[in-house]
């Protein structure tokens, strides 16, 4: 039978921190306060020694997380307080999120909803506070959570389109999606993979920002915590970096300068056909010189019969 | 921005994310920079795989707006972040590079500015200032009850040049001497180290903004100490409170005329005529001489001591309804969506809110502000601008969500917006609660 395991975050140092931080006034006693730690310890640092576990624990949002556990334990003053720190900037996060006044009091309406935790189980109401685990702000989860529920919204209702609205385009039924279109050449697939798995996971991650989601360098340089002209100029190195290193990935596959040259910027999804020129050269001499239209009953040169 | 080939966008898009996503709390302290380096890359990895994450993360950044003044000079700059890591944002190397390069253009302007010569220059500036000034004291000795001339305003001279009675008179009301005569011989002789303060208080009072109201209202300044100018006599009177021991008299006798010398007075004159910022301190100094003129010359010295209180509480009220009226005196603009407010009765105008949509209307009395937009956006600041907050306009039932195309402000409490479907929405608790009409 293993003997057990001495927890890395000692009673002493977990009572101090409930009393340094007063989660009695919460109605949390000190050994529910040390096990909470424990949790939240034992969830992100598994394998810490004392020192760190002290360390990680003390650097935690405790006012907030006794305030979290005291709601999500139903404790009245909990309560009260949250509601007054917290209610009306959910509704502002929300505002923020849907840019709309009546989704923004739906979704506030809906997470608090969740955080005093409608649904039971087993009699027991269970809240959505207890997954707070004090990395971040209260207030910074809050609007992670709401951000996750608004996504989580949006795509149910994406799914679901409602057929008078159908029929109001004139949509009888929804075209097959076509399927998507294979480059010409597997190399230049396999050359793209591989300049990419040579980058930074943050310069993947600001490439990934700019050119696929479309986000600002003002709000990717707030996610990293850097100034937008960092973002700029690392953006257009990345840029300049992959662009070569896919030509050389194409030049160590076979090819010469020239075709890894061609086949990078020739891609067919690449090439901008103007239909409209090209069909109106195509078509000879102009039916219409000078682009006039002869009125009916005129002739050839124009003049009226 | 140079574009990518669109097989880097196929293969960036083709990325699955490796791992499980991370919970709400990792994002929510990746978002505030509160995470170590091995966790925030194991992050960043995720993220660059993973477009559900980034989404999330990019909704859950706070808005930009309710962060804190967007003033002119920040406007086009946006910060790094806001709440946990919005400090250590403010004070990475590009913004400090920019502050650093701002404090050295201060330094050099303040070196042109207040240069050796110069500074000779703004104090001779200011002995002339007083000289004039007190000419019709000299006038007015004749009276029974003199007026009184603060020694506050009165600049210390260079010991090196020739000496005006004024200036005599200011140094010889500084120093505690109980001998008749000794600040006439101690002016001559003055410590180095008492023409260096003296210097710098004149530095400080030549450039305007340090006014001499405001120094004789510092309780620390020595704005008690006055001087009697009366036939060439010349008195300091200080109250015990001040320099704790007692009533120290200095007379000068009138031999302060004999050092004068014409050209230096010739030339102080015509500098007089080129410095206005005396202009604004004449009516305080006149409301001062006139509390301290109802003083009885042989009046005990408590009486003494508590005419300068009450002058003191005369001048902090003047003080107070001084700074009221630049907070009343704050005019608003609303100019390409913007709210713009001038604090130089429109001669500048500095950006005082900018959303991301433009404003609509907006409504100020006082120091309280309400500016509103479309969608029901309202936002209240209480301190004429520096700091805002954003307000839902809701009853039990239903929100304000359309746009608010007027605002009235009643009271500091009774706020009536109007919106562009006719609605009419009023609070009677500075937003508090809100009924829709």
């Amino acid at each position: 039978m293993p003997a057990p395991t001495q927890p890395a975050l000692g009673d002493e140092q977990a009572f101090a921190l409930h009393e340094r931080y007063g989660a009695a006034a919460y109605g949390l006693d000190r050994e529910q306060f040390a096990a909470i730690l424990r949790d939240i310890q034992s969830k992100y640092l598994p394998l810490a020694s004392p020192n760190e576990a002290a360390d990680f624990c003390g650097a935690l949002r405790l006012e907030e997380l006794a305030l979290a556990r005291g709601c999500a334990a139903g404790n009245d003053r909990a309560w009260q307080d949250f509601i007054s720190h917290y209610r009306n900037k959910l509704h502002a996060m929300a505002l923020h999120i849907t840019r709309d006044a009546a989704h923004a009091a739906e979704l506030a309406d809906s997470l608090f909803a969740d955080l005093y935790g409608v649904n039971t189980r087993d009699g027991v109401r269970h809240s959505k506070l207890v997954f707070y685990t004090a990395r971040g702000s209260l207030e910074g989860w809050l609007r992670t959570v709401m951000a996750q529920e608004f996504i989580n919204r949006y795509r149910k209702q994406k799914r679901v389109v409602s057929l008078d609205e159908q029929e109001e385009e004139g949509t009888q039924f929804v075209a097959v999606n076509s399927p998507p279109v294979t480059p010409s050449d597997v190399r230049l697939e396999a050359a793209t993979d591989e300049a990419l798995a040579e980058l930074s996971s943050e310069d993947r991650y600001v490439l990934a920002a700019y050119h696929l989601d479309g986000r600002t360098l003002a709000e990717i340089a707030r996610v990293l915590g850097l100034h937008e002209s960092s973002i700029s100029r690392r953006l257009d190195r990345v840029t300049t970096t992959l662009r070569k290193r896919i030509l050389a990935c194409l030049r160590e596959r076979g090819m010469s300068h020239a075709q890894a040259k061609e086949a990078l910027e020739t891609d067919v999804r690449d090439v901008h056909l103007d239909l409209w020129a090209r069909l109106a050269q195509d078509s000879g001499a102009k039916a219409f010189p000078g682009g006039k239209v002869p009125a009916p009953g005129a002739g050839t040169d124009g003049t009226h019969v | 921005m140079s574009d990518v080939p669109k097989i880097v966008h196929d293969r960036l898009r083709a990325g699955a994310p490796g791992a499980a996503h991370p919970d709400a709390d990792v994002l929510t302290a990746f978002a505030e920079q509160a995470l170590s380096g091995a966790e925030r890359e194991g992050v960043v990895r995720h993220l660059s795989r993973c477009a559900d994450c980034r989404e999330v993360v990019a909704l859950s950044i706070p808005p930009m707006e309710t962060i804190a003044l967007p003033t002119a000079d920040r406007e086009g700059v946006p910060a790094a972040g806001t709440s946990g890591g919005g400090l250590r944002a403010w004070f990475a190397w590009p913004n400090l590079r920019w502050a650093a390069m701002a404090a050295a253009g201060v330094v050099g302007v303040a070196v042109l500015t207040f240069g050796p010569g110069k500074q000779h220059q703004s104090m001779v500036e200011n002995v002339s200032q007083r000289a004039e000034k007190a000419a019709p004291s000299s006038d007015a000795s004749a009276k029974p009850v003199p007026p009184l001339v603060d020694q506050a305003m009165l600049p210390a001279a260079n010991p090196a040049k020739p000496d005006t009675s004024l200036a005599r008179e200011a140094r010889a009301s500084r120093m505690i001497a109980p001998q008749p005569l000794r600040a006439q011989s101690q002016a001559a002789t003055d410590s180095a180290a008492q023409f260096a303060d003296q210097k710098r208080a004149d530095s400080l009072e030549s450039k305007g903004n340090f006014s001499s109201e405001a120094k004789r209202l510092t309780p620390q300044a020595p704005a008690a100490r006055a001087a009697r100018v009366n036939g060439g006599m010349v008195a300091s009177e200080q109250p015990e409170q001040m320099i704790g021991s007692s009533r120290e008299t200095v007379e000068v006798n009138g031999a302060a005329e004999v050092v004068q010398s014409a050209p230096t007075e010739e030339r102080l004159t015509a500098r007089n005529e080129l410095t206005p910022p005396i202009e604004k301190a004449k009516p305080a100094a006149k409301e001062e001489a006139q509390l301290k003129a109802q003083v009885p010359d042989s009046g005990t010295q408590n009486k003494l001591a508590a005419t300068y209180s009450n002058s003191d509480t005369a001048f902090a009220l003047q003080k107070q309804r001084s700074t009221r009226s630049k907070d009343v005196a704050a005019q608003w603009s609303l100019a390409q969506g913007r709210l713009q407010r001038s604090l130089d009765a429109g001669t500048t105008w500095q950006t005082a809110l900018q959303l991301q949509h433009p404003l609509l209307s907006f409504g100020a009395r006082g120091s309280d502000v309400w500016a509103g937009g479309q969608a029901g956006t309202l936002f209240h600041s209480t301190d004429s601008g520096t700091t805002w907050s954003m307000v839902q306009a809701s009853t039990k039932a239903e929100s304000l969500s359309s746009d608010i195309v007027a605002i009235e402000v009643r009271s500091q409490a009774e706020i009536v917006l109007s919106t562009s479907n006719n609605e009419s929405w009023t609070t009677i608790d500075a937003g508090k609660t809100w009924d829709k009409k």
